[in-house]
């Protein structure tokens, strides 16, 4: 589903180029989940963005269910981010503006598909209550716990049903209780919904439950 | 006059931009392209623009009004009574024309400055 070849990522610093990724080759198949930990400055997060497309790499390909990510135009690539790909941040980011149930319908709206906006508000309020906020859905982020704000975050990744969700630390602004309801939460949805996530990660226990473990140190996977 | 309320306009949107940068990091990573990114800014530009020009024209109108019927003049020393005022339509319709048309050009700048943030930077901007 998809596949990255030969990913090379070199930052051009007045003084010296840094490169973070130094050829990066994985295949992540459906259904899979996968952790990925090592060192912090490994290039974990790094190698996450540019295989959800948020970051070009220097060189190499990442190719998503046979399309290559960077050869596309921005349009496209902005479609397939808003259809095909969810992302959990570590720091949750969402619109300060804007209540829970309004920044989970928003990449919805941004489909802009046959639905109307109603059946959007109930697809929403039904993952608020999947994530069990239901009742705080009127609320905005300032009004949130972390561990609220990272819920309503997953519940946005997940509306418009993406094949495969990126979580870029996704417990590692919160304390160690919250953090385990969400990896559990993360789990269920795996197990319910059959999507593929990919999770960087320094939590032990994400990656002892994840299907495949990959480590990185230095810009390089290391088995 | 106009071309420099244009100056105000960039400055503007360019620090609207500036301020939103995360947010429009936010916007990316969930799929609005940049021709999206691009058009909110030309429209945001342009509705301040429109308001000014708009308000513009009502309060020069007012203004004529105020020296057509109000405001005399010593006829003895000058040879009219009145604030010789002539509105003409061509002359509004050239001058909100050429407004609008500055207005646009102001927002290009900014608007393609929000439209190419790559989506990371922008999301790691505090």
């Amino acid at each position: 589903m998809l596949e990255a070849k030969d990913l090379h990522k070199i930052y051009k610093h007045a003084a010296n180029p840094l490169a973070v990724l130094k050829g990066i080759d994985l295949k992540i198949h459906e259904g899979d989940v996968w952790a990925i930990v090592g060192p912090s400055g490994a290039g974990k997060s790094t190698l996450l963005h540019i295989l959800g497309g948020l970051d070009k790499p220097t060189s190499g390909q990442v190719t998503l269910d046979g399309e290559d990510l960077y050869a596309l135009n921005d349009g496209r690539r902005a479609k397939i981010r808003n259809t095909k790909i969810g992302f959990i941040f570590q720091f949750y980011h969402l619109l300060p503006e804007f209540t829970a149930l309004e920044n989970v319908m928003v990449p919805g709206l941004v489909k802009g598909d046959s639905q109307n906006d109603e059946a959007l508000r109930a697809k929403a309020l039904d993952l608020l209550d999947q994530v069990g906020l239901v009742q705080r859905a009127m609320h905005k982020p300032n009004q949130l716990s972390g561990g609220e704000q990272q819920r309503v975050a997953i519940a946005r990744a997940l509306i418009n049903q993406p094949k495969i969700i990126f979580c870029d630390e996704p417990t590692g602004n919160l304390d160690s209780e919250s953090g385990q309801a969400i990896v559990k939460l993360l789990m269920e949805l795996n197990a319910k919904n059959k999507q593929t996530f990919v999770i960087v990660t320094h939590n032990d226990a994400i990656a002892k439950i994840a299907k495949r473990t990959i480590r990185m140190r230095d810009g390089r996977l290391v088995e | 006059m106009v071309l420099v309320a244009s100056f105000n306009i960039i400055s503007t949107l360019i620090v609207t931009v500036t301020s939103k940068v995360h947010d429009i990091g936010i916007l990316k990573s969930i799929g609005v392209p940049n021709a999206s990114i691009r058009r909110l800014f030309t429209k945001l530009g342009m509705f301040i623009g429109s308001m000014g020009t708009f308000w513009g024209v009502v309060g020069g109108l007012a203004l004529t009004y105020i020296l057509r019927t109000y405001v005399e003049v010593p006829a003895e020393i000058y040879s009219i009574d009145h604030v010789p005022v002539d509105v003409q339509l061509s002359d509004m319709l050239a001058i909100v024309g050429a407004a609008l048309f500055i207005t646009y050009v102001a927002t290009i700048y900014p608007a393609a400055k929000a439209a190419n943030l790559q989506p990371v930077d922008a999301l790691r901007y505090e």
